[in-house]
């Protein structure tokens, strides 16, 4: 059962994991726990981000300013480690979204082939 | 054992990961699994927890410095622990030092630095010699034949003699014998 799944996960493109993060965090303040689930459930259960991408990844964020991060006590007493988008973060998000959208544009137009255009 | 600075952080990053680990069990569980297997699941899910807080460290960019720091740390506590190594390593060096720090500051003084005089690569030094002796010692020379050598001179612009002697400074209990020279006028 484990392999099954294993080979319908998908790995995540080189450098889409920052713009999925920021993506995530954009309605409000998460843990990394929040985040790998909000990115496995709105992906249709396709996307398992690896926790030693992710950590790696938060901890770069906030280090270049992107993300903030604080310690929130939850509702069963377990110490999170909760993240929030800066400023700063908000524009990281916007540029890359729009270079995100440009890419996939451009592959999906090779992909459809000269036939797309004739049609 | 880390430096103090790193403590505190590193033991942040293991509440982190821990955090997301009982999460990440008491989800499975809440789906209805067996604590054993959502235990078991979620280690698989994680890997090695080692290398993901070693990998998130070095992001915090100042690994070079506390693996250095590592390094002194290690490197004393070998040290403490080969005690008559160190104290012959210590001695030897300390000598070595010291040594080569006197015949420097002796080099300095007589070849390298300058003598107090204005054109000072100009000046020579004469004295006289005992050929009695072989090799011919160097030998004091008489008044009269200073006398002679600064009259007659043609290559050298001045000629001055002087002789080394001491001195008693200051009188009763605020005297000092002082080593010094007599030297003639025009230096």
């Amino acid at each position: 059962m484990a392999k099954m799944r294993a080979q319908n996960r998908i790995e995540l493109l080189q450098g889409t994991l920052d713009l999925l993060v920021l993506q995530t965090l954009q309605w409000g303040p998460r843990h990394g726990y929040g985040i790998t689930q909000a990115l496995h459930t709105e992906s249709g259960e396709v996307l398992q981000v690896d926790t030693g991408s992710l950590y790696p990844a938060l901890h770069r964020l906030e280090r270049q300013g992107s993300i903030a991060a604080e310690w929130k006590t939850s509702e069963n007493n377990q110490r999170t480690r909760v993240y929030r988008l800066t400023p700063a973060g908000r524009k990281q998000l916007a540029a890359a979204r729009s270079r995100w959208e440009q890419l996939s544009g451009a592959i999906a137009g090779i992909l459809r082939g000269p036939l797309a255009t004739r049609r | 054992m880390r430096p103090v600075w790193r403590r505190s952080r590193h033991s942040d990053l293991d509440d982190e990961i821990t955090a997301h680990f009982r999460m990440a069990v008491a989800d499975r569980i809440a789906r209805g699994e067996s604590p054993e297997d959502a235990d078991r699941a979620a280690r698989r899910e994680f890997g090695n927890v080692t290398l993901i807080k070693e990998t998130t460290c070095d992001m915090w960019g100042w690994r070079p410095l506390s693996d250095f720091a590592q390094d002194v740390v290690y490197a004393s506590r070998t040290l403490r622990k080969a005690r008559s190594f160190t104290l012959v390593a210590v001695a030897t060096l300390a000598l070595g030092i010291g040594a080569n720090a006197a015949m420097f500051s002796i080099t300095n003084a007589v070849l390298l630095r300058p003598l107090p005089f204005p054109d000072a690569d100009r000046l020579v030094s004469l004295s006289g010699a005992d050929m009695r002796r072989t090799p011919a010692s160097p030998m004091g020379v008489s008044w009269p034949d200073f006398f002679d050598w600064r009259a007659r001179t043609a290559t050298l612009a001045r000629v001055s003699a002087y002789r080394g002697t001491d001195f008693t400074v200051g009188t009763g209990a605020d005297g000092q014998h002082l080593a010094g020279a007599v030297v003639s006028a025009g230096v």
